[in-house]
């Protein structure tokens, strides 16, 4: 098992320094061990996204954050880098999020926080229509199950490929992949669903 | 392959970037979970005395682990596990520590009745699938140093360790811990029962006064007073913070309550 002293890095990546990655690159590399310091700084946004994208309402999504670099920081040293920290991320958000739908479920919520369109500097028609958007993704999430809604989120939105998403899910790579085609034909039809409604309500 | 049409498609793309953080929200968590942290390791610090070996390396363990001891008053001996530099303390991790995250957190958040959180995390076995790349031989590297020297043109947070004050102050991540027990609890009262949340509020104030969540426990009494339908109190709440707040995550967040428009 790999220690905390040591990155594990593989022979080619090892002459790739760490300055010149994107943050979140840093931590989709299979076969490196992390201080819990840098998997915190490389993979806040990832895991704040996933966490919303998997139904954490935005009053909770805090805690559920919170929740997960809890148990980061307890499992870290046992991580061995046979995956990619950010695979192993998403693994935990998955069941985060799933304990935090489960205890809030149906209650209704006022969040203190739930402006978290990262565009500030947008007008405020822009960031309505912006929200408009962000609420009909979500929306549409809400309506697959979990394995494809997982799914979706890692093909779709954070553009994993096959066998990353077969890493995050715990799956083959077949599997992962037919899950991500099932999730592209459950979301379309949901979207075209909307489409429907919302031109029958004009 | 099943494709998105190109309407699902326009969407994903559009909105794929909005989901991130503000910087706002990340100083926020950081700091929160800087306390929470700090109180697991109190919490270990009093218990086995294993809070550095199931808390991983680098400079935030490392002062967690302190601050905990401290505020724990442990011996030093927890503290000298976490030392990065010192192999012996890595090698062999001891059984982690288990920490019940009901110390940290509103008695109202219940117990996951599942599965313990910890079954979602153990790494699966490489997959016969995967590219061979993902699998290939390793060699093992020395870190020269727990945190990699930083190249000015990336964009990286401050450590997380900053969250805290200028140390030594043992005490501050401890009172952190319950300033966030108390406002996280009336946050949570908010939408189901407001009067309770302003209760809390007032125990928050008492205690803490000029805490470090101080402004967070106005912003919320402004939205407590504005769900009990009463505005010029949530109005006048909101005065003192108002400006300060200005264009903030939770400036927008008052100017949309009650005391905007005038309606209750």
């Amino acid at each position: 098992m790999a220690g905390h002293e040591t990155l594990v890095l593989a022979p080619q990546e090892a002459a790739l320094p760490d300055a010149i990655v994107p943050s979140e690159d840093r931590i989709s590399r299979p076969g490196v061990v992390r201080s819990f310091d840098e998997v915190y700084r490389d993979g806040f946004r990832f895991v704040w996204r996933s966490l919303k994208r998997l139904g954490v309402r935005d009053a909770y999504l805090d805690d559920a954050v919170q929740d997960v670099f809890l148990v980061v920081h307890r499992k870290l040293a046992e991580f061995e880098g046979r995956s990619s920290i950010r695979t192993w991320l998403f693994r935990i958000a998955m069941r985060v999020a799933k304990d935090h739908r489960r205890t809030h479920e149906r209650r209704p919520t006022t969040s203190l926080h739930d402006e978290s369109i990262a565009t500030p500097e947008s007008s405020p028609l822009e960031r309505a229509a912006q929200r408009e958007k962000i609420d009909l993704l979500h929306s549409i999430l809400e309506t697959l199950d979990d394995d494809k809604r997982a799914a979706f989120i890692l093909g779709e939105l954070e553009g994993m490929s096959g066998p990353e998403m077969a890493d995050a899910l715990g799956v083959p790579v077949d599997t992962a992949y037919s899950r991500l085609r099932a999730a592209n034909a459950s979301f379309n039809a949901a979207y075209e669903r909307r489409l429907r409604r919302a031109g029958g309500e004009r | 392959m099943s494709e998105l049409g190109p309407g699902a498609r326009k969407l994903v793309d559009e909105v794929r970037d909005l989901d991130d953080p503000t910087k706002d929200d990340e100083a926020r968590v950081r700091s929160a979970l800087a306390a929470a942290i700090a109180a697991q390791g109190a919490a270990i610090a009093s218990g086995t005395g294993t809070a550095a070996a199931a808390s991983g390396s680098g400079a935030l363990a490392l002062k967690i682990a302190l601050a905990g001891a401290l505020v724990a008053g442990a011996t030093t001996a927890v503290v000298y596990t976490a030392l990065p530099s010192d192999p012996a303390s890595h090698a062999a991790p001891s059984a982690p520590a288990r920490v019940e995250r009901g110390a940290i957190e509103a008695p109202a958040i219940a117990e996951p009745a599942a599965e313990p959180l910890e079954a979602a995390v153990v790494e699966p076995a490489p997959e016969p699938e995967l590219p061979e790349a993902s699998v290939a031989p390793r060699a093992r590297v020395r870190v020269a140093s727990p945190t990699p020297p930083e190249n000015p043109r990336v964009e990286a947070p401050p450590p997380l360790e900053v969250a805290a004050p200028s140390p030594p102050v043992p005490e501050a991540p401890d009172t952190l811990a319950e300033e966030l027990v108390l406002l996280r609890a009336a946050n949570r009262a908010l939408a189901s029962d407001p009067a309770s949340a302003l209760g809390l509020l007032d125990q928050h104030r008492e205690r803490f006064a000029s805490g470090q969540l101080a402004t967070d426990r106005e912003v919320v009494r402004v939205l407590a007073l504005c769900a009990l339908g009463r505005s010029a109190e949530a109005r006048s709440a909101a005065e003192p913070i108002r400006a300060r707040l200005e264009g903030t995550p939770r400036g927008r967040r008052l100017e949309s309550s009650c005391i905007a428009g005038g309606t209750p």
